[in-house]
């Protein structure tokens, strides 16, 4: 403690330094003054608590497009069975090794000519990720002591990464590991809203009667929002559940949670009349947050100025996803684009590996991810559409739905659903303007309006 | 738009691209054959037909005879053909003034281009194919250079002389002035001998998915991938003269409209040496053949993509 004190002190004097810089000119400090560790020890305890206390990143949408996501799928194995889930190879035999995990490492780590980026998120997802906590505590562990012994440049800007159900968010070991990083965490905890819409889903896993989850999960959200006071969470809506939107978002808002990330799923589940139903929750969902002044300090993100635009063919004509500048591994060392392309993930298509743990990674299986743009995978109706923006599609989906096997076709599947958004969505602005400037308040609201994190991949 | 059909009349019919054709006899079915004729005249399609060594029998030539065609034959078929497959045993054989297919490895080429270049002053086009492109690594972008050079020296030899050889690796570049790549699937298409569809001959050698078939339909699904358009590599890219080989694409990146780091580096060696050669061939005609070739500081247009 009394090292990690110290070199705290040091750092914090030293904002301009580089951590490694500063963390060796205080091991020598610290020896000539008199406080003997051995080396070794030295260099573990300060490069792990200085990783998890000097470069604490605040804000939501952290290092968004500079970071290099590196996922480790830690296990296929989950407490629930979440009808929506896209996942349709979970099992409990794939857990990923340490053995494996450590190669992932070596190999990217020592790799710094071609991860560039100038921070990493390192990513951990399941299944269940926190299923495989005693694990993820030790590779975090090895991130950081290996990230400081290399001098890395992620260094001094990482972040570990979770989107858990939240059921064992409170247990020991995982109460145990957030306190030991803290500063360097995201944590997302997956509701889907009120009681009867989180339970249509997502339930528990197993043979008998349907037994939703939504109790074993609630009772952790003061917990979460106390050592995550800006979490925000992930809302999923498929058709069956699109008459609870409303209720789940304000309830949600008044469980504490400022910020509601929620999308429809990108598969082909959508029946007639879903769009005009969505459309008018949407609607009435608009009413509330303007009614009862939501939009100051929640956000929701079916509600965003930049949707519903048309898109020129050459200035907007990047990709939406981010597959391919992402990295993902497996218990089998294989690594994918995104976890999307795993075979625990894919319906109907083989999976797409673009190296492993072993041989590093096939940068000509990089090259479509890379090189994909909106206009080439998009057929003529969307290159036309008139409300375009915002529109998100999923590479995986996209993938797995395609006619051959390629990454190049998108799918459509969501196209009068987000047209629906649209239409509520300008409903929504018009609305919430209207009202300030009313109220003489459009210049407060414009200069403390809320953000919230891009649309989930 | 589909322009151009290939028939394979044989399982070893001749091949005379990267692929390798197999060893065991199957030729198409008459009736096959009979459907391809008449489908190519329904479609209003070219018609290559590529020709095994063995002998088919009458009635298969009474078919072949019926439609305008081209065809593809190894050596021993020479007489008939209007492009002939040669391998490098062959070469010193090659007939004169032939349009000529010259199937050679890497290695071959980087060791022995002397012995490919004893064919340009026989033949009027020679085009090399590199059999084993799988084997070309960033090591051997000097060699691969230098080898070509070597071919351009011969080149400019018989252009000297007055016989304007045709290398496809080394003069059409010079003689083109947008994309000319196989376009497999956008507008040829091959007709193998189970009956069934395939972009091109590879793919069927290959065993990968079927387009249709003759009896059913030719039902290529996703074929705007196989254009220029939709590769966002190529169609920023001016080695016009490249393969664009959707088969290579598929093998090295698993999409058809996606090159490979490879096709690339070798295709812009080619386009180096060629845009030399155009300089030589200038100061010795007095004019550039087609346009003049740009100077460019990569091998590899991806790298521009990305920046």
């Amino acid at each position: 403690m009394a090292v990690r004190m110290a070199v705290l002190d040091l750092v914090a004097g030293h904002a301009h330094m580089d951590a490694k810089t500063a963390v060796q000119g205080h091991v020598m400090v610290l020896v000539r003054g008199g406080v003997w560790v051995p080396a070794k020890e030295v260099v573990q305890v300060v490069a792990v608590d200085i990783a998890t206390n000097l470069t604490k990143q605040t804000g939501r949408s952290w290092q968004h497009g500079l970071a290099k996501n590196v996922t480790f799928i830690v296990t296929k194995d989950c407490q629930l069975a979440c009808k929506y889930c896209y996942l349709v190879g979970k099992n409990d035999k794939e857990r990923l090794t340490w053995e494996v995990a450590k190669s992932a490492i070596d190999y990217i780590l020592s790799r710094e000519s071609i991860f560039t980026e100038s921070s990493v998120i390192w990513d951990f997802i399941g299944g269940e990720p926190f299923l495989e906590i005693e694990l993820i505590d030790r590779i975090c562990d090895y991130i950081k002591t290996e990230m400081y012994r290399l001098n890395h440049h992620w260094f001094n800007s990482y972040r570990f990464s979770f989107s858990t159900n939240g059921i064992n968010y409170d247990s020991p070991k995982v109460q145990e590991f957030i306190s030991k990083n803290r500063q360097h965490l995201s944590i997302g905890i997956t509701i889907d809203g009120t009681k009867r819409k989180h339970d249509l889903n997502r339930i528990w896993k197993g043979d008998g009667p349907e037994r939703g989850s939504y109790n074993d999960v609630v009772r952790n959200i003061p917990l979460w929002l106390q050592q995550f006071p800006d979490g925000g969470t992930k809302v999923t809506i498929s058709s069956a559940d699109i008459a609870y939107i409303k209720e789940s978002v304000l309830h949600l808002y008044e469980l504490g949670i400022k910020e509601v990330n929620i999308n429809v799923v990108f598969e082909d589940v959508w029946k007639e009349g879903d769009d005009a139903l969505f459309e008018q929750q949407l609607l009435e969902l608009a009413d509330e947050i303007i009614d009862k002044d939501y939009y100051y300090g929640h956000a929701c993100s079916f509600f965003a100025e930049y949707i519903g635009k048309p898109l020129d063919s050459v200035k907007d004509n990047g990709n939406w996803c981010g597959a391919g500048r992402m990295l993902a591994v497996d218990a089998a060392g294989n690594f994918y684009p995104c976890t999307r392309f795993a075979a625990y993930s894919l319906r109907d298509k083989k999976p797409i590996i673009i190296g492993n743990v072993r041989d590093g990674i096939d940068f000509n299986k990089l090259r479509p991810f890379l090189t994909l743009d909106r206009i080439t995978q998009s057929p003529q109706k969307c290159r036309e559409c008139e409300v375009a923006s915002g529109c998100a599609w999923c590479q995986g989906e996209n993938y797995d739905a395609a006619d051959t096997d390629t990454i190049f076709q998108r799918s459509t599947a969501i196209c009068k659903m987000h047209k629906a958004r649209v239409r509520a969505n300008n409903y929504y602005w018009n609305k919430l303007f209207r009202k300030l400037e009313m109220e003489g308040k459009r210049d407060e609201f414009e200069s403390n309006r809320p953000k919230h994190n891009s649309p989930i991949c | 738009m589909l322009k151009y059909l290939t028939v394979l009349l044989d399982d070893t019919s001749v091949s005379f691209c990267h692929y390798s054709e197999r060893n065991r006899i199957n030729p198409i079915t008459l009736d096959y054959l009979r459907k391809a004729v008449r489908f190519a005249m329904l479609e209003n399609l070219n018609v290559q037909f590529v020709w095994p060594a063995h002998q088919l029998p009458e009635e298969y030539k009474d078919v072949i005879a019926s439609i305008d065609h081209t065809n593809i034959a190894p050596l021993s078929l020479t007489e008939d053909a209007d492009i002939t497959v040669l391998s490098m045993t062959e070469f010193h054989q090659c007939p004169d003034n032939a349009n000529v297919v010259a199937r050679i490895t890497l290695q071959e080429l980087i060791e022995g281009a002397d012995i490919l270049a004893s064919l340009f002053s026989k033949a009027n086009r020679v085009n090399i194919v590199i059999t084993n492109p799988d084997d070309f690594h960033d090591n051997d972008i000097e060699a691969y250079r230098s080898a070509l050079t070597k071919l351009s020296e011969t080149i400019y030899n018989e252009w000297a002389s007055g016989h304007d050889i045709q290398v496809n690796l080394l003069t059409d570049r010079m003689l083109l002035t947008e994309m000319n790549n196989c376009n497999a699937g956008h507008e040829s298409i091959t007709l193998a001998p189970d009956g069934r569809f395939y972009a091109c001959p590879a793919f069927y050698y290959g065993n990968d998915k079927c387009l249709g078939s003759i009896d059913e339909e030719l039902d290529i699904k996703n074929q705007q991938l196989f254009s220029l358009d939709y590769s966002p590599i190529c169609r920023k890219c001016d080695a016009w003269h490249c393969r664009r080989c959707v088969w290579l694409n598929k093998k090295y990146t698993f999409e058809v409209n996606t090159p490979g780091h490879e096709q690339c580096v070798m295709s812009h060696i080619e386009r180096q040496v060629a845009r030399e050669l155009s300089l030589r061939i200038k100061n010795l005609h007095g004019f550039t053949p087609g346009e003049e070739i740009k100077e460019l500081d990569y091998l590899d247009p991806f790298d521009i993509l990305q920046k």
